[in-house]
């Protein structure tokens, strides 16, 4: 994941649809590129030896046009990652966030509902949450029933 | 080679342990995320020590009862713990004045409880030494629950020592479970723990109290007050503090009149002033302590709970040195949260604890993680996967 509002989601929503998988975040957006790397060749050997273990790199497409382009930028920074493994947020992860919430579930979160999630970004998404704190709300947002 | 050192602890359905069976060396450091099990297996040594010092029903309730030493998902009633000492002791107890020596010494309590609040049913207290025969045979003697048996053999070559040990089983039983087989098992040996609370040093303690370090380090300066009766000491003191900060050149315990004593401490910023614990820092309290504990307590074997907890990153690397040093006269096993220490760890010292998907304890060394010696394969340090959160 990239930084802590992946983290947040991933704790949030993933762990709570997949309650039996153990899933461990790691954070790699402020990580020496030498590190992250070693993690990516430790996690194929694990996958290639069948120990059960597997990885997703998310990133954001950020003002990439198309989602094959920002894989070939990942591919590209990280030459031993497998291009499968590869998963990228449209447009950034605060639009999932907001993907599915109907006026009624906005209201009761007290933000701004977005027709469009697609075009949700770090800042829109902070704008809405005003000064509250992402670590408090952010679970809030997925015992909603969408 | 140290007196008396622990080569393995074993622990059954005690605390978050289900099945616990580690063999430790002479530096070991444990680490783990929060309520992994740190603490429950110091508590371990606590609970040996609590025994010898005040008895199996005592140590018990030091642990908060019954009920908080079995596991909450344990399959039965039965919890228990044992440790394993190596030993190296000559004697000529032996009739003709064979020598025997003592090569190991057994602690076993086995607790069994009974009912929903998990009552104490009974338990069984083993001590059993082990005695290596100059012919490369051993021989053992045991006390259980006070009652003494021995191996046929070592009766006829104990000679008049048997008198001394069979006559004893003839007292109080309640009593004899407290009392070590060997006589002359010092109190050096018996582990101790230290969870250092640099806060409560900072205040004047009454002159009357223990000589030696207390758990929480509350009386350091009354320990170091007897140390400054000598010289050399005092000498090594300041030397060793001198490593880690080089701008104190006086360390003194200053006797206040109302009975109570506090250390001062002398800095090279105010040559002539004398600073109370009270204007010390948490970290130089700390580190004072923890060279006291390092080098002047007479204990054999030591825990330390997060030594790190108030000291600056860059003097760790320091601290980390005079632990490795310290483990050359005595066991250590230390708990850590911090990276820095992790860091200049050689990983074979290192020792890994963490929940199963049931819930138990379990420590491992990094090198027998399978999972994660991938990641030590790609030269990712234990402090990296620490830091990271790999180890959870």
């Amino acid at each position: 994941m990239e930084g802590l509002s992946d983290d947040l989601f991933v704790n949030n929503a993933v762990k709570k649809m997949k309650p039996n998988t153990c899933i461990k975040v790691y954070e790699y957006a402020e990580k020496r590129k030498k590190y992250t790397t070693n993690y990516i060749k430790a996690l194929n050997k694990m996958y290639n030896n069948n120990t059960g273990i597997h990885y997703l790199f998310l990133a954001d497409n950020d003002s990439c046009i198309y989602p094959n382009q920002k894989i070939g930028i990942i591919a590209n920074s990280y030459p031993d990652i497998l291009m499968e493994n590869i998963v990228i947020v449209e447009n950034e992860i605060e639009s999932w966030y907001m993907a599915g919430l109907d006026r009624k579930a906005c209201k009761k979160l007290k933000i701004k509902w977005e027709e469009d999630p697609d075009n949700v970004t770090k800042e829109i998404f902070k704008k809405s949450l005003g000064r509250r704190n992402r670590l408090e709300i952010c679970p809030k947002f997925f015992p909603i029933t969408r | 080679m140290k007196f008396m050192s622990i080569k393995s602890i074993k622990a059954w359905n005690y605390k978050s342990f289900n099945n616990l069976n580690v063999n430790l060396s002479d530096f070991n450091i444990i680490i783990g995320p929060n309520s992994a099990g740190k603490s429950n297996f110091i508590s371990i040594l606590q609970f040996l020590r609590d025994i010898i010092n005040s008895g199996v029903e005592n140590a018990i309730s030091l642990q908060g009862g019954t009920e908080h030493i079995l596991n909450a998902n344990a399959k039965n009633d039965t919890a228990g713990i044992e440790i394993l000492f190596d030993a190296k002791i000559s004697s000529n107890f032996g009739s003709n004045n064979s020598n025997l020596n003592i090569t190991g010494i057994l602690y076993r309590i086995n607790i069994e409880l009974s009912g929903k609040v998990k009552k104490l049913k009974k338990y069984r207290y083993t001590e059993t030494v082990e005695f290596h025969l100059e012919d490369g045979s051993t021989l053992s003697m045991s006390n259980i629950n006070g009652k003494i048996k021995m191996d046929d053999e070592l009766t006829n070559k104990l000679g008049s020592f048997i008198k001394f040990i069979l006559a004893r089983e003839t007292s109080d039983k309640s009593i004899l479970t407290l009392i070590p087989i060997i006589p002359f098992f010092e109190r050096s040996n018996i582990p101790q723990i230290y969870d250092i609370d640099p806060k409560l040093s900072k205040h004047s303690i009454p002159l009357s109290g223990l000589a030696e370090l207390e758990q929480d380090g509350k009386n350091i300066a009354l320990v170091l007050k007897n140390l400054t009766k000598n010289n050399e000491s005092m000498k090594k003191l300041i030397g060793l503090v001198d490593m880690c900060l080089p701008f104190i050149n006086k360390i003194a315990i200053e006797s206040l009149s109302d009975k109570t004593i506090i250390l001062n401490v002398r800095e090279n910023f105010n040559n002539s002033l004398e600073l109370p614990a009270t204007f010390i820092s948490d970290g130089t309290i700390e580190i004072i302590t923890l060279i006291d504990i390092l080098y002047f307590e007479r204990r054999n074997v030591v825990a330390i709970e997060e030594p790190e907890k108030n000291i600056h990153p860059a003097l760790l690397q320091k601290l980390v040195e005079l632990m490795k040093e310290a483990s050359k006269t005595k066991q250590l096993i230390i708990t850590t949260h911090s990276p820095e220490i992790i860091n200049y760890i050689d990983k074979d010292n290192i020792f890994v604890i963490k929940r199963d998907l049931d819930g138990f304890s379990i420590i491992k060394k990094p090198e027998q993680d399978k999972e994660l010696k991938y990641f030590l394969d790609e030269e990712i340090s234990i402090s990296q996967l620490f830091s990271d959160g790999f180890l959870n």
